[in-house]
């Protein structure tokens, strides 16, 4: 009961803050764009193969088949993975970050904790209000999809279950990052290295990890669906790879959500690739770790702290 | 099972010597500290406060009064010693004592996004208030203050934020008030008014007042009992009927005070 309180609070002010519609209009933004573009490159290829076969036609020579002929439908929201795992992610962290900093920075830190509200209390209202906010962020942009997807092809209804469960997916994934932001702002005393370390993690796990994880290749982080050619030859490498590519979590979620959404070319011809039900279980581990985090934030938390907070 | 319940009706009828005496009691610590490393912030505090008594906590910049009152109001935890607030011992049952008290931080802050009244309904839904609307207005006008209702935090003077402060902390009509430097940053007019609510926070809601305050001539004009602070250690208390008695007048009350602070300075 406490924690509902505290949780509608905990939202109350997010809706409040302008960062939060900034960067929410701007994921919003990117939703529609990335179906857009998706769309607008397949229609755009279609109409010069449209052309193309016309005159190959005319020439009497032999038509080859579209090359979208065999994509799913769902390949034009192929880009939000990427978005999610850039964008996605660190909005979950500035949301994360404004949650776990307001009491500090409003400075009624010994006020609230005068209440009879527990550490736990409070842990659980403001992990909530983190859960909530994401998942109506996620439900907006399935709203997005869904309704982009149908006015630009037709959608049928197993499609909604792929979007569903990619966007379900990439929840979790987010929520790592809100979670991480939340555990931070909580133990740091200054605004700015608290959403720094998350920051700094988020680049690990976003660019550097996945560099180093599969095949050292520039754009690999980027693209989840290019198909890759082996360069792991070097036994150097193959080992770098080996080990640190169960700690590749965007990897993981890429992948997972790529296998989702059936997306083509997922198959990777790195030496280690997982199943998608290990993929799936490194994301849950990533959940656990991240949750651990912030309860191990909150019990050491200074609830004597006065109304100092840069 | 018999015998058990029968002890308790025992116990009920007629409780002991101790008990009688901490009921009477609103704080009641014994050798409380707090260190921090080698620097000991609070000694060995031994104090009472009787219900229904303002209590004057008097105390050079940095002698350990803040650190007191945290660890009075649980939000602290101490390093050795044991207490009890509203009788409930501050370190075991901390959300028991929670329920009894209300707290004015030094420099009290809010959500400042928020409007007084959503402050202040937010902190009585804290505690424990399910529907405060009928309180917050109550709170509001014995403060007189109805008007800052729905003003943003932001837009309101310290003075006014100072009695939107006394307002959540009175609105669960705790036992015990503790003010901490109450004073620090109002006008004299704000001073006079704050006094007037402390003493009408006592006489007609019967709140014990516990107060924190570097200026003796505070403590002169509303407390009932003064302690002195120095260093982390008490070392004076008494009524301040018996300490007008023994220093005649407020100047060489000053006097014994500043010389106390000098003497353990030098
Ligand atoms: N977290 C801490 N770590 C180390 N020392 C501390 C800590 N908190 C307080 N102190 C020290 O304890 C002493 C008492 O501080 P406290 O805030 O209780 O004083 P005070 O009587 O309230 O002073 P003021 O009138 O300035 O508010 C000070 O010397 C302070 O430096
Ligand atoms: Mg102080």
């Amino acid at each position: 009961m406490l924690s509902f309180s505290i949780a509608k609070n905990e939202i109350r002010h997010l809706l409040r803050e302008r960062t939060f519609f900034l960067i929410l209009s701007v994921f919003i933004l990117i939703t529609l764009a990335s179906t857009y573009i998706g769309w607008s490159s397949q229609h755009t290829i279609e109409s010069v193969y449209q052309e193309s076969a016309i005159l190959l036609t005319a020439a009497g020579q032999n038509v080859p088949p579209s090359p979208f002929s065999n994509l799913p439908t769902l390949d034009i929201v192929k880009n939000m993975i990427i978005y999610i795992v850039l964008i996605g992610s660190l909005l979950a962290i500035t949301v994360g970050h404004s949650i776990g900093t307001k009491d500090q920075k409003a400075g009624v830190v010994r006020i609230l904790f005068s209440k009879p509200v527990t550490k736990k209390d409070v842990l659980i209202g403001k992990v909530t209000s983190l859960m909530l906010v994401l998942f109506a962020i996620m439900i907006v942009s399935l709203g997005i999809s869904i309704a982009s997807i149908a006015m630009l092809s037709e959608i049928h209804s197993a499609m909604f279950l792929q979007l569903i469960g990619f966007y379900g997916i990439s929840f979790l994934y987010i929520l790592g990052f809100g979670l991480l932001g939340l555990a931070f702002g909580l133990m740091k005393r200054e605004s700015a290295t608290a959403l720094l370390i998350p920051v700094i993690i988020w680049i690990v796990i976003t660019f550097a990890l996945p560099e180093m994880g599969s095949a050292l290749y520039p754009t690999s982080s980027l693209n989840p669906i290019l198909p890759q050619t082996n360069i792991l030859d070097s036994p150097v490498l193959s080992t770098i790879h080996n080990i640190l590519y169960p700690f590749s979590i965007s990897e993981h979620y890429k992948l997972l959500s790529s296998a989702i959404l059936a997306l083509q070319g997922t198959e990777s011809v790195v030496s280690v690739t997982y199943s998608p039900i290990m993929n799936m279980f490194i994301l849950t581990i990533w959940l656990i770790l991240t949750l651990a985090v912030s309860i191990y934030a909150m019990s050491k938390f200074d609830i004597s702290r006065g109304d100092v907070y840069e | 099972m018999i015998e058990k319940a029968s002890m308790n009706e025992i116990m009920k009828e007629s409780p002991s010597k101790e008990e009688t005496s901490f009921s009477s009691f609103v704080v009641d610590v014994r050798n409380l500290a707090k260190r921090y490393g080698d620097f000991a912030a609070v000694n060995d505090l031994t104090l009472q406060v009787k219900k229904g008594e303002i209590f004057g906590f008097l105390g050079h910049n940095g002698a350990g009064k803040t650190t007191t009152i945290n660890m009075l109001t649980t939000l602290l935890e101490p390093s050795s010693g044991s207490g009890k607030v509203a009788g409930y011992d501050i370190i075991n049952e901390s959300l028991e004592v929670r329920r009894r008290i209300g707290y004015l931080p030094e420099n009290v802050q809010f959500y400042d996004s928020m409007t007084a009244y959503e402050n202040l309904e937010y902190f009585a839904k804290l505690s424990g208030i399910k529907k405060p609307d009928s309180q917050i207005w109550e709170v509001l006008d014995f403060l007189d203050a109805r008007s800052y209702a729905d003003k943003k935090i932001s837009a309101l003077s310290k003075g006014m934020r100072q009695r939107i402060g006394i307002a959540q902390a009175i609105i669960h009509e705790p036992e015990i008030l503790f003010l901490d430097e109450p004073t620090t940053g109002l006008d004299p007019f704000g001073v006079k008014q704050l006094r007037d609510i402390i003493l009408r926070l006592n006489s007609q809601k019967g709140i014990t007042i516990f107060m924190n305050t570097h200026l003796l001539q505070e403590v002169t004009k509303t407390c009932s009992t003064i302690g002195v602070l120095n260093h982390g250690s008490l070392i004076y208390l008494d009524s301040l009927s018996n300490t007008m008695k023994r220093f005649k007048d407020e100047g060489s009350l000053e006097d014994i005070y500043l010389n106390i602070e000098n003497n353990e300075e030098e």
